[in-house]
């Protein structure tokens, strides 16, 4: 037994040792939105993306299919937003074969109007109006609110645009901080259990005898 | 080694549970009550091998020690491995409880397997290169077993049997190796120091009472 105790602290200390690869078997995805695509990004951990694995797009309230395709060369697959994801959010599947697979779930919430590319067929006349508190919005008689819409409309694509450019890297840094592998209080945790479970079991058996 | 949840169908689930059931069941009838702790030691060391990454090609292969844990335990790999699995589950989301009776089964019972190749190995060839090469043999074919009772499971789904079976070995084949080098300097420095716990001593008394 003192020698299981060694081979044991061997193994933990090995596993301690070498954290970036801590964590073999499970295929992580994580997705987010840029500029009026969905980004996903699949791997097996730092350094290890998924190729040429299957990714589908799913509905996630009627489970229609609404993309699909494979990974490039870093793991990556990207698509442009389906129009219903903003009603009703996606499910995003990988299957990097044997046996890996894993999903990714994207809210209504994340597809917000501003996401969506900007269109530049706006008359550049309307950016120079003056910026004015406007109590008539609700109003869409007078040309003068229209033309305050389309600025207000094209003011937005323009903030959104610039906005999803900035926050991406952020979006993207919160996605992979969902995905981290186990950790020492993981580690040790679990070979408490199991000796826990294996002194239940001789106390049991104690009883019986 | 570590089939994902909502790979398999209801019907290989099912049947792995099974399986894996009946396993732990002769396992835990077989566990001898002083080695209870040993067992549970190995359990923790199979719990930690997943989390040891063998960096060779491009593969996302660890190791899985479930050789090393059926040479000494034998058929009480299952329960062994059962509670091992149970909690990379839950603590590391390998695998999954749904599939934990599949898992259970492809790895303890590569386990088991690995173990009577060792014993038969032993038992023709008594000395100190026979017991070396055996222990090799067994930690390489712990991992080969697992492998390829895993693609059997992957077949009854989406991969065909051939497909999955040949990426699977060809993943591991660095891991194999690994196994059986780790494995077989274990059981040498056990057998120099504590080789009761390998019940060596039974199987010569055996093979004596043969003669």
């Amino acid at each position: 037994m003192k020698n299981a105790l060694r081979l044991l602290a061997a193994f933990v200390l090995a596993a301690i040792l070498c954290p970036h690869a801590a964590w073999g078997h499970r295929v992580n995805i994580f997705a987010w939105t840029e500029a009026g695509t969905v980004e996903v990004q699949c791997g097996f951990g730092k350094n290890s993306p998924a190729r040429n694995s299957s990714v589908k797009v799913f509905d996630a309230e009627d489970g229609t299919e609404l993309a699909s395709g494979t990974t490039d060369e870093t793991g990556r697959f990207s698509f442009p937003i389906p129009q219903v994801a903003k009603a009703h959010g996606l499910r995003i599947l990988l299957d990097a074969g044997e046996g890996h697979r894993n999903e990714w779930k994207m809210a209504q919430d994340e597809f917000s109007d501003s996401s969506a590319p900007a269109t530049s067929s706006e008359t550049p006349a309307t950016t120079n109006s003056p910026r004015e508190p406007s109590p008539a919005r609700g109003e869409p008689e007078s040309g003068d609110a229209q033309r305050r819409g389309l600025t207000e409309a094209r003011l937005r694509a323009v903030i959104g645009q610039e906005l999803d450019s900035r926050l991406a890297p952020i979006k993207r840094a919160l996605a992979e901080q969902k995905e981290r592998g186990p950790e020492l209080r993981d580690i040790i945790g679990g070979v408490g259990w199991l000796i826990g479970i294996a002194g239940i079991v001789l106390a049991m058996r104690r009883k019986r005898a | 080694m570590h089939i994902a949840e909502g790979v398999l169908s209801p019907t290989v689930l099912g049947t792995g549970a099974a399986l894996a059931l009946a396993g732990t069941a002769i396992g835990l009838r077989r566990l001898d009550t002083d080695k209870i702790m040993g067992a549970a030691l190995l359990s923790a060391a199979f719990f930690v091998a997943s989390l040891i990454h063998v960096p060779v090609g491009f593969t996302s292969a660890h190791l899985i020690g479930n050789g090393l844990v059926g040479i000494f335990l034998g058929w009480a790999s299952f329960p062994a491995i059962l509670a091992a699995l149970l909690l990379q589950a839950l603590l590391f989301q390998f695998g999954g409880v749904t599939v934990l009776g599949v898992n259970t089964f492809t790895m303890a019972f590569g386990a088991v397997l690995a173990h009577s190749v060792f014993r038969t190995v032993v038992r023709l060839f008594p000395g100190k290169k026979a017991l070396s090469a055996a222990a090799f043999l067994a930690g390489a074919l712990g991992v080969f077993f697992a492998a390829i009772l895993t693609a059997l499971a992957l077949s009854f789904s989406a991969e065909g049997f051939r497909a999955a079976a040949v990426a699977l070995l060809l993943a591991h084949l660095p891991i194999m190796v690994a196994e059986g080098v780790i494995t077989m300097f274990t059981v040498i420095f056990i057998a120099r120091v504590r080789p009761e716990m390998l019940a060596l001593a039974e199987m010569r008394d055996k093979e004596d009472s043969h003669r």
